[in-house]
């Protein structure tokens, strides 16, 4: 056990930082609303340095033992700091500006949460992680005041979220109870002795129903899935982009970390769980998706069947598995971040609310339009792209196991999903525009829509480049 | 002395009552954070029960962060119930009905 705040030392200059920009919100209210999007950047740009460097240093646990620092942590933060600053990069005066140092300051606090979670060793860590990413959370959707749509998502998110929470909790001090100690790998010791022995006490095995209900609740999974279409149609879209996509990371880095490094004596019930949970999403994510309107409404039931596929890589039980896993919430990550960026940037003139707003969207701007067509490709799982290499990779994992039968309906499901992707493609590429006024963007904004399309066909290409990572986080 | 299952047992009966409560209840917003609240006492119960049963004091400094994050949802909570209190004058959750689909 090594006494050093070094694995922390990028979590803190954020926390420095946040703190900075709340006091120069409040202080110069007005005049600074500049400074604070330039203030936002430097400081992500410091963090994933400051993550880069400590890298370097011998893994192991920290502070006390509370903190954990491998590759798969510090892969993780990197990610999630890279794709955090890309929100803000394109939420740049999107964000009303009277509540722009809020948004800027919760998503910040956040992100912290988000970076704790990943790198927690004790159930202390892991809580407070947990509480520190949602409870921003919840204010940021809730941010639009006069928006009546956002405190109705705001107050059902904040109940299921909570609910959530507690019940983890409870789940939690089970496994206190059982094993005298929060920290992980006392737990799991401990767990592994008592079924060594034989007894007979299934008080283990509802701690861990509990904490997976947890989890199925905050990664939006099917009998927990509710809250999602509401609060991805209810928030203003620059706090949709954020929920939407980095707080999957962090909630991924806890499951893996939970079922592999906690729970690895319980490993029938667990990946039961996943199996039945993977594939009810997928089919009622998909299902439910073809009948939407609404495009925000569509993506959050997308997003339940996607989280669904990356359960399943999970649910293969092995390194192939949770590397594939991964490999598919990277990439979806990349695809709904740049399918809500677009979204926002066409937001000002189309008021984006139902697939209908996109109409001819190709003849008033043909490059937004071209990567928004290669992002919905990719969602659907179509052949050149990376969104068919990460299903191909998960239910590959799957098959070596020995699921076919689940691999079957997976696939089938895939391919109603194709169908609501087409919809929108063909809104936007065969129906006549209602005005022909061109859209204006910044165009930095609009290369980076580009390159976050483009980078979709060259990881379909190149998959080796993203999937190596992948392998060595999991490899020990 | 009082047993430690009598401990457990209360803090199982506090958690069922507050879950069937949020199942059940649904009228008023402020009862389903009162239940929440229940919930996360429950929970607070097991963690300083189990801590003096065993003699380990990482339960009870738990319990004071779990204190602290119910008093920061209780108040974001609130805040919330405040904000669609000012947009609808009621806080009936019957009455949340424009997300449907």
């Amino acid at each position: 056990m090594i006494l050093g705040i070094m694995p922390a030392i990028s979590e803190g200059f954020l926390l420095l930082m946040s703190t900075c920009i709340l006091l120069l919100g409040t202080v110069f209210y007005q005049k600074q609303a500049k400074i604070i999007p330039w203030l936002v950047n430097f400081s992500m740009f410091v963090g994933i340095i400051l993550i880069l460097y400590s890298a370097e240093l011998p893994t192991g646990l920290y502070l006390h033992g509370e903190y954990a620092h491998n590759f798969l942590t510090v892969l993780l933060k990197l990610v999630l700091l890279i794709f955090a600053w890309i929100i803000f990069i394109y939420t740049n005066k999107e964000v009303e500006s009277s509540t722009c140092v809020e948004f800027y300051v919760l998503a910040l606090l956040s992100i912290i949460g988000m970076m704790v979670m990943i790198s927690s060793a004790t159930f202390l860590t892991l809580f407070l992680g947990i509480e520190l990413m949602s409870l921003p959370i919840y204010t940021l959707v809730a941010l639009d005041k006069k928006y009546q749509q956002s405190s109705e998502a705001a107050i059902k998110y904040f109940l299921m979220g909570a609910v959530a929470s507690a019940i983890m909790l409870y789940g939690i001090s089970i496994l206190y109870g059982i094993s005298g100690s929060i920290d992980y790998l006392t737990v799991q010791q401990t767990l592994k002795n008592l079924l060594w022995v034989g007894s007979g006490n299934y008080a283990y095995t509802f701690a861990l129903l509990f904490i997976l209900t947890a989890i199925g609740f905050k990664l939006a999974l099917v009998p927990y899935h509710t809250w999602a279409p509401d609060v991805y149609q209810g928030s203003p879209l620059s706090t949709t982009i954020f929920l939407a996509s980095v707080p999957k990371l962090a909630i991924f880095a806890i499951t893996a970390k939970l079922l592999i490094e906690v729970f690895p004596v319980l490993v029938e019930v667990w990946q039961v769980w996943l199996l039945v949970i993977g594939i009810f999403s997928i089919i009622i994510g998909n299902l439910s998706a073809l009948v939407q309107t609404n495009i925000k409404r569509l993506l959050g039931y997308s997003a339940v069947a996607h989280m669904g596929y990356m359960v399943l890589g999970l649910a293969a039980t092995t390194t192939e598995g949770y590397s594939a896993g991964l490999f598919y919430l990277i990439t979806y990550l990349i695809m709904i971040i740049g399918i809500f960026a677009t979204l926002i940037l066409l937001d000002k003139q189309l008021s984006i609310e139902h697939i209908q707003d996109l109409q001819g969207l190709n003849s008033r701007d043909p490059l937004l339009a071209g990567s928004m067509l290669l992002i919905l490709l990719s969602m659907a799982g179509l052949p050149p792209l990376v969104g068919f290499l990460a299903k191909l990779f998960v239910l590959k994992a799957l098959l070596t196991v020995g699921y076919i039968k689940l691999v079957i309906v997976a696939l089938l499901m895939a391919v109603v999903g194709v169908c609501y992707y087409i919809r929108i493609i063909k809104v936007m590429y065969f129906e006549e525009p209602l005005h022909t006024d061109l859209i204006t963007v910044k165009p930095y904004k609009r290369i980076l829509v580009a390159i976050n399309a483009i980078v979709l066909l060259l990881l379909g290409l190149q998959p080796v480049l993203l999937m190596r990572y992948c392998e060595m986080a999991f490899l020990i | 002395m009082i047993p430690l299952e009598y401990y457990i047992y209360l803090s199982s009966v506090m958690f069922a009552i507050s879950l069937t409560g949020i199942i059940l209840h649904r009228r008023n917003v402020i009862f389903l954070l009162m239940c929440i609240e229940l919930m996360l006492l429950a929970a607070n119960t097991n963690f300083i029960a189990f801590s003096e049963s065993i003699s380990e004091i990482s339960g009870e400094i738990f319990v004071f962060f779990v204190l602290t994050v119910a008093a920061a949802e209780a108040a974001i909570g609130l805040t919330i119930i405040v904000l669609i209190y000012r947009q609808k004058n009621n806080i009936d959750i019957q009455e949340l009905t424009e997300l449907k689909g």
